[in-house]
């Protein structure tokens, strides 16, 4: 952060800071800052306190987008204690052979008969694994300890590895659709 | 009035005087504006009684523009010197143009600026220009309605228009001596038209297809903040284009020659746009066209082959509802309405074809071709100040993708699309060569990964970067965009704290120097009228950094400052409230200066309380835990 309007992401919604984030109160308080801070209340004010209000809007967009996604907010997370994954660290090899199967079966998908379906398959398949990683990144990071602090960085990337996936199918899906 | 705004500083008593607001719908075909009468929403109407202003404008070499009806009569008589639908060529360059320009009887000019112009026996005038004689039109009805001059105007602009699109049309505003109070999305004007109504909790769709544009929005309304999830578009889809579709049709059916000159044109375009109106009514409609012979042919066009000259139009609409769904990362069965809006949605294909797509109800109750301008109008009153207790919110978007030019012509995205307004981001560069003091970025807008597929903005030139040996230096460049959708980009070299200067060259937009020329085009005495007109800015800016520093001081005065901080903020506010006698800009401008200066701390100390106190409540909760 720029300013010293708050600490942190989480200091700026008073949030506890934790991956897991309790989404009905942080676009709660979201709403309670845009009331108090947004230029729409501040078109008949000085220049000054519309800059101030520009940028400290901006400041609260990118935190809310950045604590509501729940890949960008593990990066944050990781970020605030110096823990970013390096992207060519080594990865798991067993999670590494089931995405190129993923990807396989992702392939294929271009002579099925049956796209749709398969498609919606593989994404109910992602949409559960990419729950299960979410749920084990808390759980590590969560703990509070120096070693599963890098556990959940190898589980980050991973987090990315299917997020990346299912952008893919979601291409896909559009395209299949129209 | 004068003394007794002087006597009760803003905002203070909850009583002040109601500020002149409008709301401008700068449509492609017709306009409007709208204002709060008696509290209420409404369109304004002409001396006839008419609210549409047709956007049509007639040059002429004997007299000052004609606006409205009067120059849509003359598009048969003069087509060269009679403008429509200008609204498609804003922040646009000849290139874009040159696609449709084959079937507009307009002379493009040929020049070294990106802006396209047309010729005219008036001179050479570029859309902003003939978009500001339509604003001026708008400007003056809601005066003469309201009595006064106008204090600020919302203008609305589809959801989906870009960055040199936006700053097209706010270039135009200041030709016209308009106070913007806000660029407002038109999905987004509609749905507080309807949302005020309705108190409608939940997900809805906007489907916006007017003249010449298309837009799709989510919305979610909730505890009265409107939140856009995501919009799409095309900004060169709409109803011109089903007018074009039949046009050709009957070209080819009356076996006219393959390029009729811009008189028969312009007419068979009258022609097709009527039968549209008329097979929104009925099944059939009977056209007659006197050929360039004299003869007369005549034909007769079903609602049905209608339907399949327009269809790939209207399907065309429907991949950009696909993407905003997925975008805003909800399916159908989330969304409870459709909003229709724009004149195009009366046509009874597309109401069939996106209620089968959205499989949902359709909301047509405020008339389409009014809904913006009411919403447009709502918003205008609260942003001027008069609703001080509103709890009414907008949060827009930035429709497309922000990036920058990286090397073999790629592009780096900086800010994604959909992301909330306003938003910034910050990057850092550094020197490749000793010594070197300057830089280029080149800012793109769009979602594909080579530079030549997406729109070109503006190149923007860094100076006074302090010479340095290669990689010392870190340029930090903030690109920001504001709630109006507009960037902005600042630079700043980091190991030295030097601002650095930056040039802009936009793409296919005017430069500031093309807005004073222009400027001072349109005044007569000019020298003087500028001085003038810099005088009053000045004074306004003055009035109002008086009005909120009084109030300031009024209100946290005593809590947030020492005696000393206090004593040289007063200071300087009696130095500005001197300035103001003076005639002179230049000397009301420093003491402004000074006395930001002195008040900056102030300032984010109040903005930093408000904040504390939104949140107070949740703060003493976790000390409690």
């Amino acid at each position: 952060m720029q300013s010293s309007f708050a600490k942190d992401y989480f200091d700026l919604f008073a949030l506890p800071v934790s991956y897991n984030v309790d989404g009905v109160l942080l676009a709660q308080r979201y709403r309670e800052l845009q009331h108090t801070i947004h230029p729409d209340k501040y078109t008949t004010s000085s220049d000054q306190d519309r800059r101030l209000s520009l940028q400290l809007t901006a400041q609260v967009n990118e935190a809310f987008q950045t604590l509501k996604n729940p890949i960008l907010r593990a990066k944050y997370l990781l970020q605030l204690h110096d823990a970013v994954p390096d992207d060519n660290a080594a990865m798991n090899p067993e999670f590494l052979g089931e995405q190129m199967e993923l990807r396989e079966r992702l392939a294929d998908i271009k002579d099925s008969q049956d796209k749709g379906n398969e498609l919606a398959r593989i994404s109910d398949d992602l949409d559960i694994r990419s729950r299960e990683i979410q749920e084990r990144f808390g759980r590590f990071f969560d703990s509070g300890k120096p070693d599963d602090l890098d556990s959940a960085g190898g589980i980050f990337l991973e987090m990315q590895f299917i997020d990346k996936l299912q952008r893919e199918i979601a291409e896909i899906e559009t395209e299949l659709s129209i | 009035m004068a003394l007794y705004q002087i006597n009760e500083p803003e905002g203070q008593q909850g009583q002040t005087e109601q500020r002149r607001a409008a709301g401008i719908d700068l449509g492609t075909t017709n306009s409007l504006v709208a204002t709060m009468i008696n509290g209420e929403a409404q369109t304004l109407p002409d001396n006839q009684g008419g609210h549409l202003l047709p956007s049509v404008v007639r040059y002429s070499d004997r007299q000052s523009p004609i606006v409205g009806f009067d120059a849509k009569n003359s598009a048969f008589d003069d087509p060269l010197n009679t403008l429509v639908s200008v609204k498609r060529f804003m922040g646009r360059g000849l290139s874009d143009i040159q696609k449709v320009a084959d079937q507009l009887p307009y002379e493009f000019v040929n020049n070294d600026s990106g802006v396209a112009r047309i010729h005219t026996v008036a001179g050479d005038v570029s859309a902003v220009e003939v978009s500001a004689e339509i604003l001026k039109i708008l400007k003056d009805r809601a005066e003469k309605c309201l009595g006064g001059e106008l204090y600020g105007v919302v203008i609305t602009v589809p959801a989906y228009f870009d960055d040199a699109q936006r700053q097209a049309t706010k270039d135009a505003a200041r030709l016209a001596g308009i106070n913007v109070l806000r660029l407002l999305n038109e999905p987004t004007a509609a749905a507080v038209s309807y949302g005020l109504d309705n108190k409608a909790e939940g997900i809805h769709a906007v489907y916006d297809l007017g003249g010449g544009t298309f837009d799709i929005s989510i919305l979610r309304f909730s505890k009265g903040v409107f939140e856009v999830l995501a919009t799409a578009g095309d900004t060169a889809l709409g109803g011109d284009d089903m007018d074009r579709m039949i046009a050709e049709w009957i070209i080819q059916e009356a076996k006219l020659v393959d390029k009729p000159d811009p008189k028969l044109l312009r007419r068979i375009l009258s022609v097709a746009t009527k039968a549209k109106e008329e097979l929104t009514q009925s099944n059939s409609t009977v056209i007659d066209i006197q050929r360039a012979d004299g003869s007369v042919w005549h034909g007769q066009l079903t609602r049905e082959h209608l339907n399949t000259l327009i269809d790939p139009l209207i399907k065309r609409t429907l991949s950009p509802c696909q993407r905003v769904l997925r975008d805003a990362g909800i399916t159908k069965d989330d969304i409870k309405d459709v909003v229709m809006v724009g004149g195009a949605t009366r046509v009874p294909r597309v109401q069939e074809l996106v209620s089968r797509f959205f499989e949902c109800r359709l909301l047509e109750g405020i008339d389409p071709d009014r809904v913006v301008a009411i919403g447009a109008a709502i918003q205008a009153d609260i942003l001027a100040g008069n609703k001080p207790d509103n709890e009414m919110l907008l949060l827009d978007v930035i429709p497309l993708s922000l990036g920058i030019e990286t090397m073999g012509g790629l592009v780096e995205k900086i800010i994604p699309r959909n992301t909330s307004i306003p938003i910034m981001k910050a990057q850092e560069f550094t020197t490749y060569k000793d010594g070197q003091t300057a830089m280029m970025i080149h800012v793109v807008q769009g979602e594909r990964e080579l530079v030549s597929d997406c729109r070109s903005l503006a190149r923007f030139e860094l100076r006074g970067i302090p010479a340095m040996t290669a990689g010392a230096a870190r340029v930090q460049v903030t690109y920001q965009v504001d709630a109006d959708g507009l960037l902005n980009v600042s630079a700043q070299e980091l190991t030295s704290g030097v601002e650095s200067h930056i040039e802009i060259k936009p793409s296919y937009g005017l430069t500031e120097n093309e807005i004073e020329t222009m400027l001072r085009d349109s005044l007569s005495h000019a020298e003087e009228d500028m001085e003038n007109r810099q005088l009053k800015e000045q004074q306004v800016d003055a009035t109002r950094m008086i009005d909120a520093v009084e109030a300031a001081l009024a209100e946290d005065g005593t809590v947030l400052l020492d005696e000393q901080e206090r004593r040289d903020i007063e200071t300087a506010l009696e130095e500005v409230r001197k300035s103001r006698q003076a005639n002179d800009y230049r000397v009301i401008k420093q003491a402004l200066e000074r006395l930001e200066k002195v008040s900056a701390d102030f300032a984010a100390r109040r903005m930093n309380a408000s904040i504390k106190h939104a949140l107070s409540g949740h703060k003493m909760e976790e000390f409690s835990d």
